[in-house]
């Protein structure tokens, strides 16, 4: 990741600014249907705000986090490791986004 | 090559020889809890997928987060988030090259302490209060 120092700083606060009122929303909204039976905690999130907001918490949040991630490697890895934690970094990431984004569509168009 | 010069190399001061801060603190809590939250967004998704595909593990999910184990858990994640939010709040001030003074910065360091605990708490009591649980 050489030569890639600005462009995460800017996404690191770019990401970091939305997710100030994507958290907060998140915090009242997720905590408050954790203990909900299925079709209400369903429900909820089938609403297309709710929808919106939690595809865009997750999909943001994921790539803030390979980011804060990749510091964390580059400041205590610095064997052949390196390579394949910010490889699995970047996968986690990825798989985190695809299944949450494929959660969202299904509740919200599935009924 | 590199490692021969290293060896000659001084070192530069480590953990163990700080004197303890708050400003520290703060900026070691914030990379903790930045790491728990990449864990608990782990969780988070399990909660997503379970509502979307399986009634099930929905069920199963919902009985633990009421249980003492899966509070705690709950929990440590609604603080790490608020902590990490709030601080992240402090971070961007920072970028703008104002609060850096240090009896600002401490300052600062204390309201995020004691802010993420109070926003913390209330957002699970309002979520736990819901539940009847």
């Amino acid at each position: 990741m050489a030569h890639k120092g600005t462009s995460s700083f800017i996404m690191q606060r770019f990401t970091a600014a939305l997710l100030i009122p994507l958290g907060l929303w998140f915090l009242v909204g997720v905590v408050s249907h954790l203990g909900a039976d299925y079709d209400a905690a369903r429900a909820w999130l089938a609403k297309p705000l709710n929808g919106i907001l939690m595809a865009l918490f997750i999909a943001i949040g994921a790539w803030h986090m390979r980011i804060g991630m990749a510091e964390i490697i580059a400041d205590y890895i610095h064997s052949g490791l390196k390579g394949v934690l910010d490889i699995l970094n970047w996968l986690v990431c990825l798989a985190l986004i695809a299944g949450a984004a494929f959660a969202v569509y299904t509740v919200t168009f599935a009924g | 090559m590199a490692d021969h010069a290293q060896g000659a190399r001084p070192l530069s001061p480590h953990l163990q020889i700080w004197r303890f801060t708050v400003t520290m603190a703060a900026s070691i809590t914030h990379r903790g809890t930045g790491a728990v939250l990449y864990g608990g967004s782990l969780l988070l998704a399990l909660w997503v997928l379970s509502l979307a595909f399986s009634p099930s593990l929905f069920a199963g999910v919902s009985g633990f987060v009421t249980s003492p184990v899966g509070f705690i858990i709950v929990a440590g994640y609604v603080w790490s988030l608020s902590f990490h939010l709030m601080n992240g709040l402090r971070h961007l001030y920072w970028d703008s090259g104002r609060g850096l003074a240090v009896p600002t910065a401490t300052k600062t360091a204390w309201a995020v302490y004691i802010g993420s605990v109070v926003l913390a708490a209330i957002i699970l009591w309002a979520g736990y209060a819901g539940m009847g649980a």
